[in-house]
């Protein structure tokens, strides 16, 4: 009687509180996740794959992404589930209301989970842990991994019907244990499969264990492991079946995902992962990826290790959980490669199994916690250091964590993992509107929010967010993750970037909507022009004559696959939900009374302590962290730190703060430095660039004064560059500071400036109406003439000069493109990148030049006939390229010239970049190469500036190949080349002509 | 066989015609029953009648009585299930305004290429009927023809501007040019133009001119955009060097001269 009041009560306890960790996780979760989404990760990836469910259930084609790909990459239930809900509410309201459900049968998973291995108090504390755990908050707020939690959510609702199975060989147990893993397969296959070996493999091991006698579980770990073999033979039969169903199950229910991953596996270079990094050498990865998500865990281990090595049924669950604790450690030890295989390191991000990890600890720690609020714990602490002490050890214990817990929240926020929400509707505006969506676009820095500009338009873009499915070799080759945030990728980041923009036209890529004028160089020299700022700050850039979307065949599926793939895997959740219903009204009250495993409530002194102290030592120690880096670093310290965070708070444009490293004088207040500043800078080390390296070295150092000299290597979007500096510090207060350059500042003689631009203005559509063409309203092509082109090989380099005019009245935008037909009849086609004027004047012309394959590849494949296409279109900008510019060539040993360049800028507006596009020709005016030279800082309106550069001449060196035939087509119509004419200026110069081609970022409807 | 309903005879037109005014349209039948529908099918679209019964039949009579475009049809009777036709030639009635159509091609002609030009010409009213050319006995007229070569626009049919073509100005033949020395401000005033084409006509605005010269060591190039047929340049002028100067437009290059305090 005394056992079934403690029962009834312990239930009542337990579900109390299991109600009060659901309730509670609506009010906080519920409320805060529709602002913490914009932030996170994943969430706008699966919105975007609801969003095709949406619109095309059973077509698992989707083309709005990488040219198109198969949506049957990626376990549909979990977009399938928020598409229907998207049909009563909006998408984003959509995902919350499914967050928030998966959130709650999770917590009710956890409570059943927990049951497992403790009474229903305990279960109920771990249901409200589960609430504030930080790698659920994490994987929720911070990543958006909804598949991740729902499976997870499902597959510890599935195992206490698996123990149930396994113990009492009933077959409802198999059936529910059954349907809820069909959910998990359903959601999220990589859950399925690892859930196999950290989840199902322990559950089993456990219920085995607890179906032997008590006198069998006493016996010596061999003796036991025999008893325990004999056990599972005698139990084959369940174990066959259970193993082949789930088989089954895992095969069948997303069997096009197999068929998928069998027919079209991924060859991708892998892209690198913060969570495989060794987390000594990359503390911002361990931080993100595996202290805050297992802060807890950690401070918890001295009572989780106890717990769960003290029993034998729990040895399953302590391998796992170790396991799972070493493999989410990444790259910090060699194990986990050598675990999981080079393979499977470099695809799985490794995060995964730390979160497996806090989840198997989750009832270990509740029973501390549980024990430390009200059980042997906190009477020991009571007894040893007296109530108020356990009270206020309690308080400010739960106080720091639940700091802890709100800076997870706000991760986002504090340290921003995506760029500010933009606003799409302007976007979607512009590519409603006339016709855009018949050309792809492309996003930058927009973050994870292209892929919610996805899922509210039908217009297609050539980058896309989910890396499995990329087939185009010019992203499967690079580890680039994605297009639009090319710039954290490095180098091959933006030669993949670069690869697109130079070759839109394979691609039908048009426009580029850009949040950061980072790309603008690349974009600009690359033939892109500033359309139009729409009213959410997005800059539209545009390339002129690229084709509109050639019709593309979708990959094959069988039409029954696309049924399967729309039908079953939704229907697993419908059997899980009616199932459930029929076993909640015929089963769960007969088991209402079933007794709980029986546990030691006891802990060594040694784990009380250290337990009941580290959580607090942890999340006090993490803020006071905080706190300091905040308030209390020393950023001035010494000469060097104060050189090293000037420079950091310049490179994050905190331009108040870089401003107090200055020497304090009234004579230099922060308005004098950003005035010099904005003078002074300007250009494409200052403007567009993000600090790469830097190195101090002390000149000079004195007991109050230093000299420093500062490398930097700026990573810009058109390449690496350097520079030296010197700074002269003082000492004062014990604070370094820097001492403010005498500044001589460069004054035009003239006070007000003008200029006379002669611009343009296309009319547009005349007849309004939606149909495409009016014969009437149409603009005629432009002329162009090609001067001349030639086929220069360099060594293993091959290309195609020439220069270009543009024989209209017009400016023009001029597009161009080299095909080689070779001896197999495959065609190859080239495009020029930056060694080019894409927008050219009123009889304006100039050089050209396109890279073609290595000399190796081309004979191999021996050239048929070369193509040189021209297309031409009416621009009304571009075509303002510089200043008058001035120009002398020094000759150098080796065939190398020192072109030294004089710019003088009489625009009204300042020359962000200067540059040259130089031609070497030869004395009867062949060109011989093109090469485009920028200038790092800017010239300002009126001003002068000269810079250098080295050139190295190939005309001895180099071979012209005139045996191939060039036929020329401009406009589609086949032209002959004009008659080759000397250029007398570059005679004089060394063979060297040179115009001018800078960029200037101020007045859009320049360029 | 007892069962089956007698078939309805066909009616009469009593004033059938072989074409027909479709506005003015008043089609009698001479039938029985009262429960029939009258449409004229015409090769491009159904135009439904209105019908109105009497004694003998019914009339029927567009229920929107406007043109039409002209062609064969048939006029369709039906009632209960049973369909009679009768073919019909449909026309408007006179008087209705006719648009003339001058295309040209190409719209934009340069000089430098070629003065010819195609022109097509044809007629439709309002409702998209071809009709004869006025006062020909064809519906397409058809001719090249050589345009004057003064720059402007013109217009193919007067007040629309859709149809209007445009004689650019050719490239400038010569390159006139001159320099005048400020002295007080100690700076020459550059000036290339009026530049013509072979035509006379002003070449075109914005047409790009390279000024090069060059001072010392250095060769300079200047590009101006081209305004009224005239671009100018503005050199500070030095007392001890010598500026040698020449403008360039494509292929054409000016004289080169020197400048000299």
């Amino acid at each position: 009687m005394n056992k079934l009041n403690n029962s009834l009560w312990d239930d009542y306890l337990g579900k109390k509180l299991l109600l009060t960790a659901m309730s509670l996780a609506l009010l906080t979760h519920g409320v805060i996740l529709y602002y913490t989404l914009p932030r996170t990760y994943d969430a706008f990836v699966h919105m975007f794959f609801a969003d095709h469910y949406a619109r095309f259930w059973f077509e698992p084609w989707e083309y709005r992404w990488y040219t198109g790909f198969l949506t049957i990459s990626y376990p549909p239930l979990v977009h399938q589930a928020i598409a229907l809900l998207s049909k009563l509410f909006p998408l984003k309201v959509a995902f919350c209301i499914y967050a928030i459900t998966i959130l709650q049968i999770l917590l009710v998973g956890v409570y059943r989970f927990t049951k497992l291995f403790f009474d229903k108090t305990t279960a109920g504390v771990a249901a409200l842990l589960a609430v504030v755990l930080s790698s659920i908050v994490e994987t929720l707020h911070v990543y958006g991994q909804m598949p991740t939690l729902t499976g997870l959510s499902f597959l510890l609702n599935a195992l206490p019907f698996l123990y149930q199975y396994i113990v009492k060989r009933k077959l409802i147990y198999l059936v529910m244990a059954l349907s809820f893993l069909s959910v998990v397969i359903s959601s999220h296959h990589v859950t399925a499969i690892f859930g196999m070996a950290f989840f199902i493999a322990p559950t089993i091991f456990m219920a085995l264990v607890d179906s032997l006698p008590e006198e069998e579980k006493k016996k010596n770990i061999f003796k036991f492991a025999w008893v325990l073999i004999v056990a599972a033979f005698k139990k084959y039969l369940q174990f066959i079946l259970f193993g082949g169903l789930v088989i089954v199950l895992a095969v069948g229910l997303i069997f096009p995902y197999w068929y998928w991953s069998k027919t079209d596996p991924i060859t991708q270079v892998s892209i690198p992962h913060g969570s495989r990094d060794n987390f000594f050498l990359k503390p911002s990865s361990g931080l993100i990826f595996f202290i805050i998500p297992l802060t807890l865990i950690f401070a918890l281990l001295p009572a989780i290790s106890y717990t769960i090595t003290r029993q034998k049924r729990l040895i399953g669950w302590a391998a796992a959980f170790f396991l799972c604790l070493l493999l989410g450690s990444g790259g910090t030890t060699p194990i986990p490669i050598k675990l999981l295989g080079a393979n499977a390191f470099n695809i799985l991000t490794l995060d995964r199994f730390g979160f497996w990890a806090s989840i198997i600890a989750i009832p270990f720690m509740a029973k501390f916690i549980y024990s430390f609020m009200a059980g042997t714990v906190k009477d020991y602490l009571s007894q040893k250091f007296g109530t108020s002490t356990h009270f206020i050890l309690s308080g400010v214990s739960g106080f720091f964590y639940l700091l802890f817990i709100l800076f997870i929240f706000h991760l986002g926020t504090f340290r921003p993992l995506q760029p500010k929400e933009i606003e799409i509707q302007p976007m979607l505006n512009f590519l409603n509107r006339d016709d855009h969506m018949r050309w792809r676009f492309l996003t930058l820095g927009f973050g994870d929010q292209m892929a919610w500009l996805s899922s509210n338009s039908l217009a297609a873009s050539v980058d896309g967010n989910y890396h499995s499915a990329r087939r185009l070799p010019e992203l499967t080759t690079r580890p680039v993750e994605r297009l639009e945030n090319a710039k954290f990728s490095g180098d091959d980041g933006l030669a993949s970037l670069n690869d697109f923009l130079a070759n839109s036209e394979k691609y039908s890529l048009k426009y580029v909507f850009s949040n950061d004028r980072y790309y603008d160089p690349l974009l600009y020299y690359n033939g892109w022009n500033r359309t139009i700022r729409l009213e959410n700050g997005i800059m539209v850039w545009e390339k002129g004559n690229i084709s509109t979307i050639k019709p593309l065949k979708p990959k094959e599926v069988l039409p029954i696959l696309k049924k399967a793939w729309g039908i079953i895997p939704v229907s697993s959740l419908c059997l899980a939900v009616l199932l459930t219903i029929f076993y909640l009204r015929r089963y769960k009250a007969k088991d209402y009374f079933e007794t709980v495993p029986e546990t030691n409530h006891h802990y060594p002194k040694l784990v009380m302590l250290s337990s009941s102290l580290l959580p607090l030592i942890f999340s006090a120690g993490f803020f006071t962290k905080i706190v300091f880096e905040l308030l209390w670093t020393k950023e001035q310290k010494d000469p060097k730190t104060a050189v090293l965070n000037y420079y950091n708070h310049l490179d994050f444009q905190r331009f108040e703060n870089a401003f107090h490293f200055f020497k304090p004088t009234p004579t230099y207040p922060l308005d004098q430095y950003l005035l010099e500043k904005s003078v002074n800078d300007g250009g494409l080390l200052p403007s567009y660039a993000k600090l790469d390296s830097i190195e101090v070295k002390e000149l000079e150092v004195k007991k109050d004064s230093a000299q420093m000299q500062v490398y930097t290597r700026w990573r810009t979007s058109l390449g690496h560059r350097e520079r030296m500096d010197t700074f002269s510090l003082v000492q004062q207060e014990s604070k370094w500071y820097i001492l403010p350059k005498i500044f001589v500042p460069e004054i035009p003689d003239e006070q007000m400036r003008s200029y006379t631009y002669t611009l343009f203005k296309k009319q547009g559509k005349r007849v309004i109406s939606s149909f495409p063409s009016v014969k009437d309203d149409r603009v005629k092509k432009p002329f162009a003439a090609v001067k001349q082109a030639h086929f220069i090989r360099n060594g293993n380099l091959n290309y195609i000069t020439g220069e270009i005019l543009n024989a209209d009245d017009i400016p023009i935008n001029v597009s161009l493109k080299v095909s080689i037909r070779y001896q197999n009849d495959t065609i190859k086609d080239y495009y020029p990148g930056t060694a080019f004027q894409y927008n050219l004047s009123p009889k304006a012309s100039n050089f050209f030049q396109v890279q073609l394959d290595s000399t190796k590849l081309m004979d191999s494949m021996q050239i048929k006939a070369i193509n040189l296409y021209v297309e031409t279109d009416v621009s009304e900008k571009g075509y303002i390229h510089g200043g008058t510019t001035g120009y002398t060539i020094q000759s150098l040993p080796n065939d190398e010239v020192l072109i030294r360049t004089t710019m003088y800028n009489e625009l009204t507006s300042e020359i962000n970049i200067p540059g040259i596009l130089i031609a070497e020709k030869d004395g009867q005016g062949n060109i011989w190469q093109a090469q485009l030279a920028l200038h790092p800082t800017a010239i300002r309106s009126g001003l002068n500036m000269t810079f250098e550069h080295h050139f190295q001449k190939i005309e001895h060196t180099a071979q012209m190949l005139n045996q191939y035939p060039l036929n020329l087509f401009i406009n589609g119509q086949p032209r002959t080349i004009m008659v080759l004419q000397k250029d007398d200026t570059a005679n004089s110069h060394d063979g060297i002509a040179i115009l001018p081609h800078c960029f200037m970022s101020q007045e859009i409807y320049l360029q | 066989m007892g069962c089956s309903k007698p078939s309805t005879p066909k009616p009469v037109w009593v004033n059938m015609a072989d074409s027909l005014i479709f506005s003015d349209a008043m089609l009698t039948f001479k039938t029985v029953g009262k429960k029939w529908n009258a449409t004229i099918i015409s090769f491009v679209q159904p135009l439904p009648l209105s019908v109105i019964y009497n004694d003998t039949g019914f009339t029927a009579k567009p229920e929107k009585p406007d043109g039409i475009i002209e062609g064969p049809a048939q006029i369709c009777l039906t009632t209960e299930g049973e369909i009679f036709y009768y073919p019909v030639y449909l026309i408007n009635k006179k008087g209705i305004p006719v648009i003339d159509k001058d295309y040209r091609s190409p719209k934009t002609v340069n000089p430098d290429s070629s003065l010819m030009q195609q022109r097509m010409i044809h007629s439709i009213d309002s409702f998209r009927n071809l009709v004869y050319l006025s006062g020909k006995s064809e519906y397409f007229f058809e001719e090249e023809i050589a345009l004057a070569p003064k720059a402007g626009t013109y217009r193919a049919i007067q007040k629309e501007s859709l149809t209007s073509f445009y004689m650019q100005p050719g490239s400038a033949v010569t390159i006139p040019f001159n320099a005048i020395y400020d002295k007080k401000q100690s700076r020459y005033t550059v000036t290339a133009g009026p530049l013509k084409d072979r035509y006379n006509n002003t070449v075109a605005d914005g047409t790009r001119v390279n000024f090069m010269y060059s001072l010392g060591d250095e060769t300079y190039r200047t590009e101006v955009s081209l305004l009224k047929g005239f671009a100018e340049l503005m050199i500070e002028a030095d007392p001890f060097t010598k500026i040698e100067l020449q403008a360039i437009i494509n292929n054409t290059s000016s004289k080169q001269i020197n400048l000299t305090p």
